[in-house]
């Protein structure tokens, strides 16, 4: 029976390697196709991997534990299936990548062959090459000072460094930090996105979440999919390269979360059709799986607007930063006495500032203001907050 | 700001050397007291006479093997080829004597000789009115090619052919002639032998001379719309190639598409390909791809545009190699 080599292949997200938590099977066991196979860890969640092959295994290439870049062999599998071993063994000698790559590859003493290609007819890109050096272990986590390293002293650095201080503590930037890094400077770049705030006196809704046994997250989540409902161009996508505005019809929110690893932004799926006690719990249940690192790539993708609790560090309001391809983020700050113009009086209130952002390509000033307003108007009032499903 | 025809910025180059130098002759057919076919020459055989400004008898290789002569007693000859499809039976001349003098003489003896074509289709002609002979010249070793694509440039690269000291082959894009571009008239500026950058851009070089320059910068600016910047380099001279900001564009955009009217095998483009591949391999992102004519004979003027390079298939190939 041939041999075939599945190795681990790209788990999306821009993630480079993972670790081995589990195996679910052993040398020697039979397997169907798309059966788990393992169990592995990512920067960013805990994946299962199916089986690619219906066969025998044969061997497993990294134990419990290990870490193992993207490209490199995880399983061999003894397969029935003669052809497709056959056209295996017949493949190119040479790998598809253009001169320019090559070039790179080279630079980087990158060895081209052991590159899955991600470019159109399997060529290797330029990306796949940057991909394969930051994930050669040979060349990442170490920890160096600058005078460790006698060329920047000798006035290879950029001149705008050189007035920095020589004694930092270096270390190479992480695949998630880099991910978080990446995406940040893309949705600036490509998006004019502005801020607005609005004060929200907080006494209704300070009420009434403390007779639910509730967090205001929950119910900020809740009001915001209603508004989304009625202002669609909330909760949508403006597709700059396909030339269209996706208005999405589900409403998917996205809660920012720190972790320990970053931070994290995981979905609270069809928010108009929970409840509030379900939202709450499914944040929470969302928030643990993001500490623990047991969170899955499927649970922090596919939002469609994300609110981000600013006040849960004590920041009374920010300018939040739009998660890419959305309309809009909003701030909750944090909740405390202000004072507050009430009937012509100044007294002391519960208040916080949300702040919105949005897309101006894809909302008006006055469209969002409008929305907004419903918002704030939903949390201010008692008999709003009391028709929220619980 | 003076506005000119490519015609009448010849014309202006034409005046402007022989009076510089009473050594400048210009002649061939129907040149003299008709100005030539496109009136390049009109009104020269009245101001500097008929011994300086003179018609030949319908012979190419007569035309040609005067400049010989002429050259040798020294003489600045500036010959007028009617067309393009005409120009063939001087190629005995032009090949065996003017582009050897230098080099049999061991530099003792150079010619000084410009022969002005006007070239290249695009003008609903006749057999022999579209042709594209820069390959000819091109490969044969002492003659210098150029090809002005607009014309303040004409003025400046025909003022630069008529004092160059060797023979210079000075090819008229026939489909510009009365295109009008606005400015001063000036030999300042890039030298012959030198490429000229008419549009910045990232995405992809744009390699292209003569009338096809306009369309390249038509194709530029669709694909603009649709983000992706080209960068147009205008050879203007075809020998010497620049190949130092050929480089530069490929070091910068990483892919090139040449564009030119001539047949496919053997083109220009193939040559730029291959200096490519020689000086900056490395940078490629995509392979070198050509728009040209066809391998057919240049075609009736009814065909004639489907024959030629069109925004189409420009942008078509540039699509290709961005998205490789």
């Amino acid at each position: 029976m041939p041999e075939r080599i599945f190795p681990l292949p790209d788990l999306g997200e821009g993630l480079e390697e993972a670790t081995v938590n589990a195996w679910l099977v052993k040398e020697g066991d039979q397997v169907s196709l798309n059966q788990p196979i393992v169990e592995v860890e990512t920067a960013k969640a805990t994946v299962e991997i199916p089986s690619p092959f219906a066969g025998t295994i044969a061997r497993l290439h990294a134990p419990a534990g290990e870490t193992v870049r993207v490209g490199a062999p995880l399983v061999t599998f003894d397969v029935e299936d003669d052809d497709a071993a056959v056209e295996e063994e017949a493949g190119p000698a040479t790998v598809p990548a253009t001169p320019a790559v090559r070039h790179r590859a080279r630079e980087l003493g990158v060895e081209l062959a052991g590159i899955a290609g991600s470019g159109p007819d399997g060529r290797i890109t330029h990306e796949d090459v940057e991909r394969a050096t930051r994930s050669d272990p040979s060349k990442a986590e170490e920890v160096q000072t600058l005078e460790e390293r006698p060329e920047e002293r000798a006035g290879a650095r950029a001149l705008w460094t050189v007035m920095m201080p020589t004694d930092a503590d270096v270390r190479p930037i992480s695949m998630i930090r880099r991910t978080i890094a990446e995406n940040l400077t893309r949705v600036v770049r490509e998006v004019p996105q502005v801020t607005t705030f609005r004060t929200l006196d907080s006494t209704e809704l300070e009420a009434f979440r403390r007779e639910a046994g509730l967090s205001p997250l929950p119910i900020v989540v809740r009001a915001l999919a209603d508004v989304c409902r009625d202002h669609r161009s909330l909760n949508a996508s403006y597709m700059a390269e396909q030339g269209e505005i996706w208005l999405h019809r589900r409403v998917h929110v996205g809660i920012a979360t720190d972790t320990e690893r970053g931070l994290l932004v995981p979905v609270v799926r069809d928010v108009g059709d929970r409840t509030l006690g379900d939202i709450a719990a499914e944040i929470e249940r969302l928030a643990a799986a993001a500490r623990d690192g047991s969170i899955r790539i499927e649970e922090m993708t596919g939002g469609t607007i994300t609110v981000t609790n600013t006040g849960s560090y004590g920041s009374e309001f920010g300018t939040p930063i739009i998660n890419r391809a959305q309309a809009a983020i909003l701030g909750l700050g944090a909740i405390a006495p202000r004072a507050l113009v009430v009937d012509s009086q100044v007294v002391a209130r519960p208040a916080c500032t949300l702040s919105l952002t949005f897309d101006h390509r894809l909302l008006d000033g006055a469209t969002a203001g409008r929305a907004f307003g419903d918002l704030i108007a939903t949390l201010s009032s008692r008999d709003r907050l009391e028709a929220l499903p619980r | 700001m003076a506005e000119y025809t490519m015609v009448a910025a010849l014309n202006a180059a034409l005046r402007d050397a022989m009076a510089k130098d009473s050594r400048t002759l210009v002649f061939g057919e129907d040149v003299g007291e008709l100005g030539g076919v496109y009136r390049v020459t009109e009104g020269l055989q009245r101001e500097f006479g008929w011994e300086r400004v003179f018609n030949t008898p319908i012979a190419e290789a007569g035309i040609a093997g005067i400049c010989v002569g002429l050259s040798l007693a020294g003489w600045r000859p500036v010959a007028e080829m009617q067309f393009d499809g005409f120009s063939y039976p001087a190629l005995d001349q032009i090949v065996s004597h003017i582009a050897k003098y230098r080099n049999r003489t061991r530099g003792r003896t150079s010619m000084p000789i410009v022969i002005r074509i006007p070239s290249f289709g695009g003008i609903r002609g006749k057999e022999h009115h579209g042709e594209s002979p820069e390959t000819y010249y091109a490969h044969t070793a002492g003659l210098k090619v150029v090809v002005p694509s607009g014309a303040l440039d004409a003025y400046r690269l025909l003022s630069l052919a008529i004092a160059d000291p060797d023979p210079v082959i000075f090819l008229e894009p026939k489909s510009r002639y009365w295109a009008k571009e606005q400015g001063e008239l000036a030999v300042d500026g890039p030298r012959m032998g030198r490429a000229w950058v008419r549009r910045e851009g990232e995405a992809c070089t744009l390699v292209t001379y003569g009338a096809m320059v306009t369309r390249c910068l038509e194709a530029a600016v669709v694909l603009a719309r649709e983000r992706v910047s080209c960068r147009v380099l205008d050879l203007r001279s075809l020998v010497p190639l620049d190949l130092d900001t050929l480089a530069e564009s490929v070091r910068k955009t990483g892919r090139v598409v040449v564009v030119h009217e001539a047949p496919r095998t053997l083109g220009m483009g193939a040559e730029i390909a291959a200096r490519i591949m020689e000086e900056a391999f490395d940078y490629l992102e995509a392979p070198v791809l050509r728009v040209t004519g066809y391998d057919v004979p240049y075609p009736p003027a009814a065909l004639e545009q489907r024959y030629l390079p069109s925004v189409e298939r420009i942008t078509a190939a540039v699509r290709r190699v961005v998205s490789y």
